[in-house]
């Protein structure tokens, strides 16, 4: 049949093309196999710190290394000089991962944060309170008795307990809690305070976003904010009696706080904001968006301004003035379009382009069922 | 409370963060599945329907496991894994380029790949067009044809190409019209036969 047809460069485009839309199906039980096979090869966190535990220790197996080939040592030589490697270690000079274990309680004296730590990772376990824990970009401050599961440079996860966050801003700093929820973090100072499937969050600045894992129902919490989640998907943001309960933290010292002219405009503008002279840092944050290094954190920021006077056209348009900003964050990208398309919708701007360039660019975020009904909505 | 949640819902990163640090292999194999097909579509392009085209498949899922935790989140998870299947093809064709050979009846996988939609005269065509296709695809060299299936297939832009094959870009650029070249060449025969 095709023999009668001449192939040309067009078809064979057009093979290609159809080649490209083809996705063939294998059997459930195939994929399952590849799927058992590799998770088998799975880096996973618990190891990579036992891994990374174990790096104190190493000087044995270096001595083992370097002196075995070089003195012919038997097998039970090496032995005793491993025996002896391993009894100086008893002598205070490493110290054992034990050292800050788990359900051992800590002498308010014995902060881990004052130890020379460098390698070595923190144990999980239950902290009591007051301890304090110091992490590359990221410091904890147990406030009462918190279980930690697992205690990682960037990932935290807590089983209960409450304990003040300080994370630097532009970490990718998570949180796991109870596998119920978990607490994004966009560079922040906060508190988490969970027990009876309770989370209550409280942000003192920067965002925090959490997300019920469940009903994967995603709320973001700015600066000055405090809120109680459950796992049933419903929080108490509306309740008159919480509300009043979690009233908005006041500013406090931040009124005597002087501009400093050698800062970035981002610095100053979060300055003047902490002074209360919101005009001055909407003019700073947009100095910082045309000439800084940081515009998206201080498009983040300038957005919030706008959030807290409900102005939603201006967050609408700036959302769309600074799109090239938008797209270079790697941090905000995401939460700057949500807020965007949102604006978008409650300034009536019927379009609702930022929605739907958010849809295609996140299709499958947390988010994306929600962009949908508004766009549905429309 | 972890068995409750929908994992089909859950986006990549999320998947690989619960297999990873949750130790949840229904996680893994959600995320395993979500890209299995196209895995293999990609491998079995490049290599041909060989005996080694499964392992390969097999060994990009494990590579993919092995380098799980270095991915940064800072492009999409289906660029990274793509990355490790084309990574890990191209090394298995280095390793057993000597012995590529293929049997002519293999290449009527890519064949199986389309719908089964009822035949009539237009998807017939197709069907003896992508055939035909396929069978000159085979007698490519294998560099010829990994660069063709990469650019004209998967879409792959050739700087990206480049990179992935630590080749420059005129080198993979030339070799792609060789390949198409030769490919037209082939197909004019076979239609003159």
């Amino acid at each position: 049949m095709l023999s009668q047809k001449k192939m040309n460069p067009e078809e064979l485009e057009k093979c290609f093309a159809e080649e490209r839309n083809t996705v063939p199906e294998f059997s459930r039980e195939e994929i399952e196999a590849a799927a058992e096979k590799s998770f088998a090869f799975l880096p996973f966190a618990e190891d990579t710190e036992k891994e990374e535990k174990n790096k104190t220790f190493s000087f044995t197996a270096f001595f083992e290394k370097i002196f075995r080939p070089a003195l012919g040592l038997s097998f039970a030589a090496i032995a005793v000089i491993i025996a002896v490697v391993l009894v100086k270690t008893d002598d205070g000079n490493t110290l054992p991962e034990e050292t800050v274990a788990v359900n051992k309680p800590m002498p308010p004296a014995e902060a881990i944060s004052d130890r020379d730590e460098s390698a070595l990772p923190i144990a999980p376990g239950t902290k009591e309170s007051g301890t304090e824990i110091k992490l590359p970009k990221a410091e904890i401050k147990v406030l009462a008795k918190t279980d930690f599961k697992r205690i990682s440079d960037t990932d935290i996860s807590m089983e209960s307990g409450k304990a003040k966050f300080d994370v630097v801003t532009g970490t990718d700093f998570r949180i796991t809690v109870d596998s119920k929820f978990l607490v994004r973090v966009l560079g922040t100072s906060f508190t988490l305070d969970y027990s009876d499937g309770k989370l209550s969050a409280e942000v003192f600045s920067g965002l925090v976003e959490v997300v019920e894992l469940r009903s994967r129902k995603t709320t973001s919490l700015p600066a000055d904010t405090k809120q109680l989640f459950t796992d049933n998907g419903k929080n108490f943001e509306g309740s008159n009696e919480l509300r009043k309960q979690f009233k908005p933290k006041k500013e406090k010292d931040n009124k005597n706080s002087i501009l400093t002219p050698g800062q970035s405009f981002l610095f100053q503008g979060r300055e003047a904001l902490k002074a209360g002279k919101t005009g001055a840092a909407q003019e700073l944050f947009q100095m910082e968006i045309a000439h800084g290094k940081e515009p998206d954190k201080a498009l983040f920021e300038l957005v919030s301004i706008y959030e807290t006077k409900k102005d939603y056209a201006e967050i609408a348009a700036l959302a769309l003035k600074h799109k090239s900003v938008i797209k270079g964050s790697k941090v905000y990208r995401e939460e700057l379009m949500v807020k965007g398309c949102i604006s978008q919708k409650k300034s009536g701007d019927k379009t609702l382009s930022i929605c739907r360039e958010y849809l295609q660019e996140f299709p499958r975020s947390f988010r994306s069922k929600e962009i949908k009904e508004i766009i549905d909505e429309k | 409370m972890k068995n409750n949640i929908d994992l089909k819902n859950l986006n990549d990163n999320i998947l690989l963060d619960l297999a990873l640090k949750e130790r949840n292999q229904k996680a893994w194999t959600e995320l395993v599945a979500r890209y299995y097909g196209k895995v293999a579509a990609t491998v079995y392009r490049i290599m041909g329907q060989t005996p080694d085209s499964a392992d390969v498949v097999q060994e990009v899922f494990i590579e993919m496991a092995k380098a799980a935790n270095t991915y940064r989140q800072d492009s999409a998870f289906s660029t990274f894994l793509y990355r490790i299947a084309v990574n890990t093809t191209y090394r298995c064709i280095q390793r057993i380029s000597s012995r590529v050979e293929e049997s002519s009846s293999d290449q009527e996988f890519l064949m199986q790949l389309r719908d089964q939609t009822p035949d009539n005269d237009e998807s017939l065509i197709k069907k003896e067009r992508a055939k035909m296709v396929n069978d000159a695809m085979k007698r490519l060299s294998p560099d010829k044809r990994l660069v063709l299936v990469l650019y004209e297939i998967e879409g792959i832009p050739l700087k990206d190409i480049s990179a992935m094959l630590k080749q420059p870009v005129q080198t993979v650029w030339s070799r792609i019209n060789q390949a198409k070249k030769q490919l037209c060449g082939e197909l004019s025969e076979s239609i003159e036969k």
